[in-house]
């Protein structure tokens, strides 16, 4: 990759950051907190992005961060308030920026059909707000963001600089501003401006979109060329540009006037208020004009307040320093662990085998090894683990567009968003979640006038939640909407051929249907929540992770969807086990206790069918090795060993297995990468001896031999 | 000398005078030549480089057709456009509102 590609691919890095920046300010904003720090976060991201972008001559990013940053400020000076209408313009200007940003990095042009009317919109606003502005009221506060970002440097000497500035035709046709620039200009330090309007023709041959007026800008400031330059980086191919530079003299002692002149510029950059000299511009020959600077004082901006962002920014704690490494880096390391880990377990077995005994020098060494593994391997995956936030976040756009498209008032509402999770469980999280938003609201929210009739306030809420448990993460869909129509379902798998139509089924068998292949089609699928997927693939997406996928509904109240996730994708704690032969390992997360039944106390329960007694309960008693088919004869429970597991529903089961071997860290080697998906098998692993085991799905295999999604006799069997 | 020809006319300007309205603006002026004028610049509230553009030149034009063109009122925000981009309005500008 060349050094330019390189230099892209950060900058789209960056603009990741930013729009996520932009998004979490926005919706802060958006819940009334428009307070001046997370305004200055929300405008710093818009300008960073069209910094960037001018610099690689991305016109449509650059033309229409520009309308919006505009907008942005004036909200930023208090011309334009954040009402909930205003927000939700600058919201969906927001995702076309997202777009925008998306189609450059992919080397597309965005169609200009997806973003001129939301530019336009965009423009609007900020027209209207100084088609609002009352005179008398007029009392512009001026806010710097130019020294937030700044790294604390001690002072430099000013310097004067002359910048020499002919905009072309195009630099206006871009929708660029030269008075915006000159402003920015004005900012940076003390400036003294003078206009050449010699090009400028009579109105007979004037062309109304052209560029006649050049500026010469005399800029003494403590800032550098690259700070000036930056004024210019988004119109630099639209203008002729020079600026160079020179130490101001010193001053003699005497000369009062002048060492004023330096202090005030010295000041300049702090005060952020703008300061113009006035002096005669100069005279040119053919000049049809004589112009005189305007002796009049600049009224209202120049007398603003202490900017509040000066304020702010000292309160602003400093970022924790990071790096950016590259994801395939982070996952060489990972697969690197993976392998220590596995080496580990295979060196205890050596150890074993070869009869050290227990608080031997050897075996002290190993356990320290193991500690030590197992440090570096939860330092890898903190690593991979990120915040859920900007996963949420993103479900925020889906809201407002399905809710846009649909002609329902939705809102969502976050909770956990700083709960972590790997990184690929992430991403490939955001898929199956949209789905799932996107069916709440289309199919879960009812339209304004129901939800009138039934009581409920218009705005319906989609809560996405996050959560640790149990060593798993808990990602919940939930909408106060009216629930499933059990009836409809029931109705639609049975046209389908789905279930039989005298097929009995309790309220969450009904609820479970949707999850069939085959239930939803894309031709019954509106345009919102039909991309040609149905439930099943978000289910399958789910499974794919490790993850479960469980549903509750409750009529004229709403339904939730509730995912079950591993933290990490890599690794986990097991118990390994031994049935019919073969080695198993039973997630540790599930498993409550292990014992050895007595006589008595196993019951059968109807064919085949087996309950456990424990203290003063049942529990259904699964064999493992017969419902994995590894053997057809029952075990005996009193020479087998029972494992108590809890299931993501809370419920309890009884798995019966020969023997327990171990417990230990195993490494996750995916069955669906290798070979394809296994019922009731998870993923497997490599075991110190160098054996493969497999490691069981307890939750499916509980859920198959209860028989609460799958009956055999029904045609889902393999729905998972 | 300026000549007169009665009534001065007044074209008065709107609040915004961004990129779109440069066009209209000079078609205003140019409908209006030949007679003393007097640009009302009381509401502008945001003017672009290139209006101004076509105010200047304007102001070159009724100088060379020997008409009188003052600006009357100008606004705060006109004012201050004008003193950063580095234009003088002493010439042109006026207090008193045309009669």
């Amino acid at each position: 990759m060349d050094t330019i590609e390189t230099i892209k691919l950060t900058f789209f890095q960056e603009c990741e950051e930013q729009l996520a920046e932009l998004e979490s300010g926005l919706l802060a904003m958006n819940e009334g907190a428009a307070d001046s720090e997370t305004v200055n976060a929300v405008f710093r991201a818009v300008h960073s992005i069209k910094g960037g972008a001018g610099a690689f001559k991305l016109d449509d990013l650059v033309r229409f961060a520009h309308i919006f940053e505009t907008t942005l400020d004036q909200i930023r000076i208090g011309q334009l308030p954040p009402s909930p209408e205003v927000m939700k313009v600058v919201l969906r200007t927001a995702d076309v920026l997202a777009d925008l940003v998306a189609a450059a990095r992919e080397g597309d042009r965005l169609d200009e059909a997806k973003w001129l009317p939301a530019l336009e919109e965009c423009r609007a606003l900020s027209d209207a707000s100084h088609d609002a502005i009352e005179l008398a009221d007029f009392q512009p506060v001026r806010v710097s963001f130019d020294d937030i970002d700044a790294p604390v440097a001690p002072a430099r000497p000013p310097r004067v600089f002359t910048i020499y500035f002919k905009p072309k035709r195009e630099l206006y046709a871009n929708a660029n501003e030269s008075v915006l620039l000159l402003r920015e200009l004005a900012r940076l330090g003390e400036m003294t401006v003078a206009c050449d309007a010699s090009a400028l023709p009579l109105l007979g041959e004037l062309d109304a979109d052209g560029a006649y007026f050049a500026w010469t800008v005399e800029l003494v400031t403590t800032r550098d060329e690259a700070e000036i330059r930056e004024v210019f980086e988004f119109v630099e191919g639209d203008c002729d540009l020079t600026i160079e530079g020179a130490a101001i003299p010193a001053p003699a002692p005497s000369d009062v006037a002048a060492l004023i002149r330096r202090v005030q510029a010295e000041m300049g950059a702090e005060s952020r208020a703008p300061a113009f000299v006035q002096r005669p511009a100069p005279v040119h020959a053919n000049a049809p004009l004589k112009l005189v600077a305007d002796a009049a004082p600049s009224e209202g901006r120049s007398a603003a307040p202490p900017a509040k962002a000066d304020i702010a920014k000292n309160e602003i704690a400093p970022p924790a320093a990071t790096i950016r490494v590259e994801f395939d880096r982070v996952d060489r390391l990972i697969n690197l662990v993976g392998e220590l880990v596995i080496n580990q377990a295979m060196l205890s077995q050596r150890i074993i085998e070869a009869g050290f005994a227990n608080g031997s020098a050897v075996t002290v060494g190993l356990d320290e090894l193991e500690q030590l593994t197992r440090e570096i391997q939860e330092s890898v995956m903190a690593i991979r683990a990120q915040p859920v936030k900007s996963l949420f976040q993103r479900m925020s756009r889906i809201v407002r567009e399905v809710a846009d498209a649909t002609g329902k008032s939705a809102r969502l509402k976050t909770e956990g968003e700083s709960t972590e999770i790997d990184k690929t469980v992430v991403e490939r999280l955001a898929d199956p979640l949209t789905h799932l938003i996107r069916n709440a609201i289309d199919h879960g929210l009812e339209a304004p006038h129901s939800r009138a009739a039934a009581g409920k306030l218009s705005e319906g809420i989609v809560r996405l939640s996050a959560a640790h448990r149990s060593g798993r993460v808990i990602i919940e869909v939930a909408d106060d909407g009216a629930g499933i129509d059990r009836a409809r379902v029931r109705d639609v798998a049975i046209g389908k051929g789905l279930i039989p139509a005298d097929a009995q089924l309790t309220d969450a068998e009904i609820d479970n249907l949707i999850f069939l292949p085959g239930f939803s089609t894309v031709s019954e699928l509106s345009n919102i929540s039909g991309r040609g997927v149905g439930m099943d693939v978000v289910k399958r997406s789910i499974q794919a992770l490790g993850g479960r996928i469980s549903i509750a509904s409750r009529p004229g109240k709403g339904s939730t969807f509730t995912m079950s996730l591993p933290l990490t994708l890599a690794v986990l704690d097991g118990m390994v086990v031994s049935t019919s032969g073969q080695t198993l390992v039973v997630p540790l997360t599930a498993i409550v206790e292990t014992l050895r039944p007595k006589s008595g106390d196993v019951h059968a329960l109807g064919s085949g069918a087996d309950v456990l007694a424990i203290r003063g309960s049942f529990v259904p008693l699964i064999d493992v090795g017969r419902a994995l088919g590894f053997r057809t004869v029952p075990a005996d429970p009193l020479t087998s060993v029972v494992i108590l597991i809890e299931t993501e529903g809370r419920a309890r089961n009884a798995l019966l297995v020969d023997t327990i071997q171990d417990q230990r860290q195993v490494v996750i080697k995916s069955l669906e990468a290798n070979y394809c998906h296994v019922p009731d098998i998870a993923a497997a692993t490599i075991l110190g001896d160098g054996r493969v085991a497999l490691i069981l799905d307890v939750d499916a295999l509980v859920a198959r031999s209860r028989g609460d999604v799958a009956p055999a006799d029904l045609p889902f069997a393999e729905a998972g | 000398m300026k000549q007169t020809q009665g009534t001065m006319q007044t074209l008065r300007l709107p609040e915004i005078l961004d990129i779109t309205r440069a066009g209209p603006l000079a078609e205003s002026f140019r409908a209006l030549r030949g007679a003393e004028l007097a640009v009302d610049a009381a509401q502008v509230q945001r003017i672009g480089a290139q209006c101004a553009q076509v105010i200047m030149s304007a102001v070159s034009t009724w100088q060379a057709d020997d008409f009188a063109l003052c600006v009357t009122e100008p606004s705060p925000e006109f004012r201050e456009t004008f003193s950063l981009l580095g234009i003088g309005l002493a010439e042109i500008a006026t207090e008193e509102a045309a009669q």
